[in-house]
């Protein structure tokens, strides 16, 4: 680091600036996740550092629900998620980050039984070499989608249309 | 001349545990162990009011039932010990189910002076409550045997 000094030759104060980011997806359309890797809404960012190899905090959370067909039958949800990297925006560097990743399941034993589960993922990344950061995730099976960001059921209510659980998102450079 | 560092939350550290096997809690009711990267040595920043203790971590158990309790620990006059029953936390269920958790807790202390070591603990609630940390045996829509999740832990001070 080096010193700074006004015209006058004085020492001066200065910023060490760390990036930090803050961003929320408002009222967002429902994702149903099948088999195939999907983007999760508001996951992607861009990181702004000024500084070589910085530490990244990502954080981002986000509703998994059962598919509800009608009655009981219930589509029982099982995720496989994960943290990719990128250094064109994903178009054709996509890197998984590796050991950042997980499973999120309800009941895969009984066939009604459904679940409603948030999840917030937070990873520290050292030495990170990377633009962009995003979460993917794909369902075990076709028999195992989920639906997220909103939910079917609130208040009482069946398919009250509306409720939306935000995925929010914190990227900080420690 | 002064540096004004300018981030939102003050003196963080970070512990980052990279794993290569599961550890399997013990089986037995109101027996514990610590959380493998849960432990940590902090000092809060000069001025600061709060301290906030974050880890995440991974958890699944399969074809049965599970009820886990976790403790947060200091370690003062040469032991350890419950910090406070307030930051007690649970989670489970129940039958002859599947489940797997990507878990997050966060506890906010008040700040102290000086440096404290600060783990979580983990127990059963009851015999036959054991359940796998770390490692998932399913991927890709088949089953796995080399998929690790990090267990991440930050503290900060505010």
């Amino acid at each position: 680091m080096s010193a700074c000094y006004s015209v006058f030759g004085d020492a001066m104060s200065y910023k060490v600036d760390k990036f930090s980011l803050f961003q929320a997806e408002d009222n967002p359309t429902a994702q149903e996740i099948s088999t195939t890797y999907t983007e999760l809404t508001g996951s992607k960012c861009e990181i702004k550092s000024i500084n070589q190899s910085p530490k990244i905090l990502y954080k981002y959370t986000f509703l998994a629900s059962t598919i509800w067909f009608n009655g009981s039958n219930y589509n029982i949800h099982f995720l496989h998620v994960k943290l990719q990297k990128s250094n064109d925006n994903f178009s054709s560097n996509i890197v998984d980050v590796p050991n950042c990743l997980f499973n999120i399941s309800s009941d895969t034993q009984a066939s009604a039984d459904a679940l409603w589960k948030t999840c917030t993922p937070m990873f520290v990344l050292e030495n990170f070499d990377s633009k962009y950061l995003r979460l993917v995730a794909r369902s075990y099976s076709t028999s195992n989608k989920a639906r997220l960001h909103t939910s079917y059921h609130y208040d009482g209510q069946v398919n009250p249309g509306n409720i939306y659980y935000n995925p929010s998102l914190i990227v900080m450079e420690l | 001349m002064s540096h004004l560092l300018n981030k939102i939350i003050k003196n963080p550290k970070t512990v980052v545990t990279t794993h290569t096997s599961a550890q399997e809690t013990l089986n037995s009711g109101n027996t514990s162990e610590v959380l493998t990267g849960s432990e940590i040595t902090y000092t809060p920043a000069q001025g600061s009011s709060k301290v906030v203790y974050e880890i995440s971590f991974y958890c699944e158990k399969l074809n049965g039932s599970t009820l886990k309790g976790f403790y947060l620990e200091e370690y003062a006059s040469s032991s350890w010990s419950e910090i406070d029953t307030k930051y007690r936390r649970n989670f489970g269920n129940i039958g002859t189910n599947s489940q797997r958790w990507y878990i997050h807790f966060r506890f906010v202390l008040p700040a102290w002076t000086g440096s404290k070591q600060l783990r979580l603990t983990v127990s059963s609630h009851s015999g036959g409550s054991s359940f796998t940390l770390n490692q998932m045996t399913e991927w890709d829509g088949s089953s796995a045997t080399n998929k690790f999740c990090n267990t991440n832990l930050l503290v900060y001070s505010i």
